[in-house]
């Protein structure tokens, strides 16, 4: 019988906390339990109607966006002063979505925490598909989209080059470098596994496709010794990604001198909080995930446990986030910061302001109780508050900067549109669809590394 | 050789450099009072910062290895106690600081006040002399109750997984936040006040982190040096002081980042009240003690400790952590004195050398080191079962 004794539990901590993989399990009963899902179970009548639904929410986004090219983004309820709308509103929680992903895989990973080895597989496709959500707003809000290569410094007859010193373009190579890396180190993870589906599908089509996309592993001595470096460096690479994506987001709204937005405190805020809402999307899924495919062995409550942990202390750091706005604006002495801060609290969007503060401030506190943490449904409830949480977060602090700035004679209101939510309600969509497709064709857990898991369990276990 | 053997000649010598610091601090401190009752103050500001820096640090970091938990951070958790418990000390340090007021910080002499209305505004809610006070006195209650935490942590020395562990986690983590607070609010109080027309939201995490990386260096600085003087190393020693060379890495990169966050935005933006802190630090010499910082508190240790071998050698880890505690000291010099000068001469530039608070420093450390050293026979005692239990292990795993 395997019991896991991970490395960072030791004499002093060794507490008695679910183990990281259910014991009673073989080489063999992981490599079927998970490629089950993809190879022998066939498909599901519930798989089918979430994939139903998020395909017609797909087609919501491309009715969405056809109209948006078509008409010019006037569709949405952006004017002055509000010329920031829901667009740099929903990027924002996207890529913040889009970061646990990274942290889970390579922080993880360099930091030894095994934990990490069942969830890092579907938190990376999440990241991935996170950050094509986000990735399409700054394209879509352009526009005229058919220019977006305007973006990219490239030599031209023009003589036009993007304004090298605007955050804006920094974004452009953050969250494409982001992007890159992250699927490179999602790919490099899935080979061995691509390998083991294609040694273990039942018909000549699999054997092809999961064969070309296995690029020939054979799991050789040397393949695995260059895997093991490969994969290595490349966690090393994606370890700064984490940390700039949501620093040059944050410096978007920093670099500028708007009251409420020109604060030094917004980069680690805003990577906070990303680890925050990134987290709470891993256990929006992953609660459901377990309990649809019955991977509860896998995905143990110790995992739940962790990430509401994770969550609790990033909830911690961005409330202290907004303790600090709140302080300065008033230590500042500063007319403009002094009022933007009221208005957040009492003016036209105070409801925004108060229903963030319940959602990211206080509602996370019950996870100080571990019977909170314990209990799947109660933490999947959290974890869909701190995502609406997140998502108001963005809202104020977009829309109540720029609605009243410096002039009250051009003060106004933001109301977003339909198509507003219906490009919103759609990128949801894309979301759902790419995921409900990576379930069915891609093992949802690392294969090799729950072996490799049960492996290092074992050892430890002859050695205790 | 016997805990008890090593332990005698170690303690004495120290003693006798305690002493010695204490006597040359103070005839330098008595010549810089001679001279100039402000500067004196400011430079005993700068002295007593550094030290109780690397005391609330080592709390910090007690608290976070409580939450964490992991076995890490034992070789060094000892001095992290001994360096916390000090704590009580910087308190009663603390009194000339807060009984000369008026010599420090314009906002608490009436005169300038008088003549200036945004700190009239701010006086009226956070910056005048009652609150500084009232704010203190819960800043040193909070952690001198922290402190009576840990050590009953220490006494209890409950067995994980215990009710009472759990407790002491829970706690921790509580302590924990609150103390954040703590070190946000006194460094406004503190050092940022020393510009009071100047704000950065990101200041307290600034003071957070140097607090931090401070600590960490230096009770790496002297596990290191224990450890050479117990001669060879095992594995799993070895292995410790690696993941501790990470961790200060670590910790010098999110100072780096937070120090630079804040350089960033100031000087992007350009807004005149902002950005007289970023001028008044890089203008004249302070340009060049700004840039031995970025050289000698991050580049140096930071590509350093990228390599194996610099982590697992304790001579050098040792040689890296006490170049990031002596920059720690100049990091302060720089928050401080830029401002102070700049006050002092009416924004006009004066040539300047820290001889007062390197004077100064010396004697407070003098203090603090006499009675490190007074709890160390039980600190020391500790870090000896720690290493003999870890040989053991290292034995029996190698």
């Amino acid at each position: 019988m395997a019991t896991v004794h991970s490395d960072q539990r030791s004499a002093t901590a060794a507490l008695a906390e679910a183990p990281v993989l259910a014991p009673g399990h073989s080489y063999g009963s992981i490599t079927d339990k998970i490629s089950s899902i993809v190879l022998t179970k066939g498909t599901s009548r519930g798989w089918l109607f979430g994939l139903a639904i998020s395909f017609m929410l797909v087609q919501v986004f491309l009715v969405s966006v056809v109209y948006l090219i078509a008409r010019g983004v006037g569709i949405w309820g952006i004017n002055v002063p509000v010329g920031w709308g829901f667009a740099i509103v929903i990027f924002v929680w996207w890529v913040g979505i889009g970061h646990a992903g990274t942290l889970i895989s390579a922080v993880l990973l360099l930091l030894n925490q095994s934990w990490r080895t069942s969830i890092n597989r579907f938190a990376e496709a999440m990241t991935l598909f996170a950050v094509v959500c986000a990735g399409m707003y700054p394209l879509l809000h352009l526009g005229r989209i058919w220019l977006f290569y305007w973006l990219m410094p490239i030599p031209n007859t023009m003589g036009i080059w993007p304004q090298f010193r605007s955050p804006l373009l920094w974004d452009v190579f953050a969250v494409s470098t982001y992007m890159t890396v992250s699927f490179l180190f999602w790919y490099t993870g899935l080979i061995p596994d691509l390998a083991t589906l294609r040694d273990r599908a039942q018909n000549r089509f699999g054997k092809v496709t999961y064969g070309i996309l296995s690029f020939g592993w054979r799991g050789s001595a040397r393949h695995w010794r260059r895997f093991d470096a490969a994969y290595l460096l490349l966690a090393g690479i994606a370890t700064p990604l984490v940390v700039s994506v949501h620093t040059v987001v944050g410096f978007d709204f920093a670099m500028s001198i708007i009251p409420g937005w020109h604060n030094t405190l917004f980069p680690p805020y805003f990577v906070a909080g990303a680890i925050y809402s990134g987290f709470a999307m891993v256990l929006t899924l992953a609660i459901p995930l377990r309990a649809a495919y019955g991977l509860q062995d896998f995905i143990t409550d110790r995992h739940l446990e962790n990430m509401a942990k994770v969550m609790l202390a990033t909830s911690l750091m961005v409330s202290y986030g907004y303790v600090m706005e709140v302080f300065f604006g008033f230590y500042s002495a500063n007319t403009y910061e002094e009022y933007l801060t009221r208005n957040r609290m009492v003016g036209p969007y105070a409801p925004a302001f108060w229903s963030l503060i319940l959602c990211n401030v206080l509602t996370p506190q019950l996870l100080w109780f571990r019977a909170i943490r314990l209990s799947p449904v109660l933490l999947w409830c959290i974890a869909i508050v701190a995502n609406i949480g997140m998502w108001l977060e963005r809202f104020v602090i977009v829309i109540t900067s720029l609605h009243r700035d410096f002039l009250p004679s051009s003060w106004g209101m933001f109301y977003p549109t339909f198509w507003d939510w219906s490009t919103y309600i759609g990128t949801i969509g894309v979301f759902f669809f790419l995921l409900f497709l990576f379930i069915r064709f891609l093992p949802v857990i690392s294969i090799f590394e729950m072996r490799e898991l049960l492996h290092k369990s074992e050892e430890e276990h002859h050695h205790d | 050789m016997t805990p008890a053997s090593n332990q005698q000649p170690a303690a004495r010598s120290p003693l006798q450099l305690a002493g010695g610091a204490i006597v040359v601090g103070a005839i330098v401190g008595a010549i810089g009072w001679n001279q100039n009752h402000h500067q004196f103050f400011a430079s005993y500001l700068v002295a007593w910062l550094f030290w109780n820096g690397l005391a609330l640090g080592s709390m910090a970091l007690l608290l976070l290895h409580n939450l964490t938990g992991g076995k890490w951070m034992e070789p060094v958790r000892p001095y992290l106690r001994a360096a916390a418990g000090l704590i009580p000390v910087m308190a009663i340090l603390f009194i000339p600081i807060a009984l000369n007021l008026k010599q420090i910080y314009e906002w608490a002499d009436p005169a300038v006040v008088e003549g200036d209305a945004m700190l009239q505004y701010k006086a009226k809610f956070y910056l005048n002399p009652s609150g500084f006070y009232i704010r203190a006195a819960i800043y040193f209650t909070l952690w001198i109750s922290l402190v009576g935490l840990l050590s009953w942590q220490g006494r209890a020395n409950a067995a994980p997984d215990t009710p009472a562990y759990n407790r002491f986690r829970r706690f921790s983590g509580i302590g924990l936040g609150l103390h954040g607070l703590a070190v946000t609010f006194s460094s406004i109080d503190w050092m940022m006040s020393l510009e009071p027309h100047w704000f950065s939201a990101i200041y307290g995490v600034i003071i957070f982190a140097a607090q931090g990386v401070g600590a960490l260096a230096l009770s790496i600085a002297l596990a290191t040096r224990a450890a050479r003087s117990r001669g060879e190393l095992s594995k799993l020693q070895i292995h410790e002081f690696h993941d501790l060379g990470k961790l200060m890495s670590g910790l010098i990169m999110f100072w780096m980042y937070v120090q630079f966050s804040q350089l960033f935005i100031i000087w992007y933006g350009n807004l005149p009240e902002e950005v007289v802190w970023v001028i008044r630090r890089l203008e004249h010499g302070w340009l060049w003690v700004a840039l031995s910082l970025l050289a000698f508190h991050w580049m140096v240790p930071f590509f350093g400790l990228l390599s194996r071998e610099w982590k697992r050698n304790p001579a050098r880890l040792g040689f890296m952590a006490t170049l990031i505690v002596v920059m720690e000291w100049v990091m302060y010099v720089w928050y401080v004195e830029p401002a102070v000068q700049a006050h002092a001469h009416h924004g006009e530039y004066h040539p300047f050398f820290p001889w007062i608070d390197a004077g100064l420093t010396a004697a407070i450390g003098g203090i603090w080191w006499l009675v490190f050293t007074l709890r160390q026979p039980k600190t020391f005692a500790q870090a000896e079962a720690v290493a003999a239990k870890n040989k053991k292990k290292g034995a029996r795993h190698g």
